[in-house]
């Protein structure tokens, strides 16, 4: 191979490699079986058969399976994807955001902010944040919660960002952020140290986190929630590249530095705020889905990176909810636990097989 | 019309604005760069360089005065619009070591490229050129948290050159890097500014790098004012020497090096030429000797070279001590 061709191959780098191709080709795949086996499984057995049936509209002898599948599995399904990609995403675009491997969600108070913005809605209607109050609330009502929590979730971001801009250190702003998610969760504790015993219990219901709660016309308000964020997301993937090298040099190469924090912060509390509000904050997934995707397509341009972190986001959610109803029994087990026990040793696998904690 | 300047500053006051308060670290002064030029900007540390340099980048406001890139202010121009007239090598250092190296040389393209980032068939041609001006082939497709420092800077300026513009700034790029990284890194812009006819401006702390191969040189003082010009003439009018002024510290006109070492006042005659007498001198240096060349002095060093062995051999009143390595010959002398 002469200089002139390896210069070529260089040059097209920006494009897929075969293997890349390879990779998202039966990450798809899988995504697909992952999907069906986790419509499949519940605490009702059905038949797989009788599963596959109702999945291509091909009907059902029992009323209640069709019921069960298109009514309570499929939304649920639907909804780990979304909270997947949902959460991968923001979780990448906050840790190019503030440069650091360890910004996620959950750790820097954003899912916190969402809570309480969802907190205040409920206590001004006079009731508890749970799921079963979610559940009940008219299409109006569950906008009102989405935009209140994406809200707080942006103003949460937004007093970090403040803070961290500032200091220019990213181990006191983790420390910052770790400060501000538990004085979020503080106020939200005095709220519930006045609540009645049984709200305070759904409450913590909801903290463990559900996906089952979205149904109907939630499911609609969530899914054009998540796209509107992730298209925001892809959309500023070149403004997110350049902010890799730092804001001194993407401000150099010409971005409008205030103005792409902006985008940033209101895609990511857009994604973040409304998983919460439905799903409650579920942990996790949103610091180690983006490692594990820099892990397997190599690459640090975002126009790859938020395709993968959602193909692979979608895959952990599918897995841990499918563990999560522990198929055989009758119990679930809430998708919170799951999601921290078979994932931290997954990112704890790849960064010490990789060593590329500092390569994010 | 008369071509404007690349870079302009007229009463230029750079420093901090907190509140109603200002801190003025350097200013008022006025410079002016021409395209073609390589310019090193020298001071000690604290007085105000990388103030300076960020002002004429425009990461900051100046507190007064102006900066003019090509007749235009820098304050009128869009942050885009700046992008294409200047880029930068910073101190910050990438983080992102996931990041490989052709990615980090095309966000160069970042100002032209379309809203999603795709490189046309003209940014491609560019990169390629920026990629072999700096010589940085080999390490295209490694990520940047495995480069070396040096490695590292000439991706950094890669980069830059990728940006396409008429103006290259350089924080202290030779920073942290070991003299022959330095050379060839100051070697590198020097030939960038002769062959592209670019303005590059380079703050840098290389006295004799920037002596050797600065068009001009803008000394920052102390006090915060600035002297141009020539290296040449900034040495020999004084300036130089007054700039960097320290206790211990003398700058000597004749080799435009600074003398690290004390004198104790002997005096010695040092005879002989070559590598061996040169390195000779500059042990004797080291040892707080005076030297001289007329054979006045009461110790008379004498550097041999006779069928290919060197030879020292030390006179001190009629006795005759003789080395035939260096070695012998400073510790003779240390028994004085």
């Amino acid at each position: 191979m002469t200089e002139a061709d390896s210069y070529k191959n260089e040059l097209n780098s920006g494009k897929l490699s075969p293997l890349k191709k390879v990779i998202i080709g039966a990450l798809i795949l899988f995504l697909f079986i992952l999907f069906i086996l986790d419509v499949s499984l519940g605490p009702v057995a059905i038949p797989f058969k009788a599963v596959i049936k109702i999945i291509f509209s091909l009907g059902s002898d029992d009323e209640a399976w069709i019921y069960i599948i298109e009514k309570i599995r499929i939304p649920k399904a639907i909804t780990a994807v979304l909270v997947g990609c949902g959460l991968s995403v923001s979780g990448l675009q906050m840790q190019t955001l503030f440069r650091n491997p360890l910004a996620g969600p959950s750790v820097l108070g954003i899912t916190a902010g969402a809570s309480l913005g969802v907190a205040l809605v409920m206590l001004s209607a006079g009731s508890i944040t749970s799921l079963y109050t979610i559940q009940e609330l008219g299409i109006n009502s569950s906008w009102l919660i989405i935009i209140a929590s994406t809200i707080g979730a942006a103003l949460i971001m937004m007093l970090i960002l403040a803070i961290s801009s500032s200091l220019k250190d990213n181990v006191i702003m983790l420390i910052v952020g770790v400060m501000i998610a538990n004085i979020t969760l503080s106020i939200i504790s005095i709220w519930q140290y006045f609540s009645a015993p049984d709200q305070i219990k759904e409450y913590l219901l909801w903290t463990f986190g559900s996906l089952g709660g979205v149904t109907e016309h939630h499911l609609y308000v969530l899914m054009f929630s998540i796209f509107a964020g992730l298209l925001l997301s892809f959309i500023s993937s070149k403004i997110l590249d350049a902010l890799l090298l730092g804001e001194n040099y993407a401000r150099s190469m010409g971005l409008t530095v205030n103005r792409a924090r902006i985008i940033i912060i209101c895609s990511t509390s857009i994604l973040a705020g409304s998983i919460t509000a439905f799903c409650g904050p579920i942990g996790f997934v949103g610091i180690a889905v983006p490692h594990l995707a820099r892990s397997l397509f190599n690459t640090s341009n975002h126009r790859i990176l938020i395709p993968g972190c959602c193909l692979i986001g979608t895959a952990l959610m599918l897995i841990c909810d499918i563990i999560s109803q522990m198929p055989g029994s009758q119990t679930a087990l809430p998708i919170n636990v799951i999601t921290a026990l078979i994932g931290s040793p997954v990112v704890i696998w790849v960064i010490v097989s990789r060593n590329n904690l500092r390569g994010f | 019309m008369e071509k404007q300047p690349l870079l302009k500053a007229t009463n230029l006051s750079v420093g901090y604005r907190s509140g109603q308060k200002e801190k003025c670290v350097a200013g008022p002064l006025s410079v002016e760069m021409c395209e073609g030029q390589l310019i090193c900007l020298l001071g000690p540390n604290g007085a105000g360089k990388s103030t300076l340099i960020r002002t004429l980048s425009g990461l900051q406001h100046a507190l007064s005065g102006a900066v003019m890139i090509e007749g235009e202010s820098i304050t009128k121009l869009k942050p885009a619009q700046i992008a294409r007239k200047l880029s930068l090598v910073l101190t910050d250092s990438v983080k992102s070591g996931n990041l490989d190296v052709f990615s980090l040389i095309s966000l160069g393209r970042y100002p032209y490229s379309g809203w999603l980032g795709g490189l046309s068939e003209n940014d491609k041609n560019i990169i390629q050129w920026a990629v072999e001006s700096t010589h940085t082939e080999k390490f295209l497709d490694r990520k940047v948290g495995q480069l070396s420092d040096g490695e590292c800077q000439k991706v950094m300026l890669a980069r830059a050159l990728a940006q396409d513009t008429p103006l290259i700034i350089l924080d202290e790029p030779t920073a942290h890097l070991d003299l022959p990284s330095r050379i060839e890194l100051m070697r590198l812009l020097h030939q960038l500014a002769k062959k592209t006819k670019k303005g590059i401006l380079i703050s840098t702390h290389e006295l004799d790098l920037a002596l050797q191969v600065a068009d001009e040189i803008w000394l920052l003082k102390k006090d915060g004012s600035l002297e141009s010009g020539s290296p040449e003439s900034l040495v020999l009018n004084g300036t130089f020497e007054s700039a960097f002024d320290k206790a211990g510290v003398l700058f000597d006109k004749t080799t435009g090096t600074f003398n690290i070492h004390q004198n104790t006042g002997k005096t010695i005659t040092l005879l002989g030429n070559g590598a061996a007498a040169f390195w000779t001198k500059r042990a004797l240096l080291r040892h707080g000797y005076t030297i001289t060349e007329s054979a006045s002095a009461e110790i008379v060093a004498e550097v041999i070279l006779s069928e290919k062995s060197l030879e020292w051999r030390l006179t001190i009143n009629e006795d005759t001590f003789v080395s035939h390595t260096i070695d012998g010959f400073l510790s003779r002398l240390k028994t004085l």
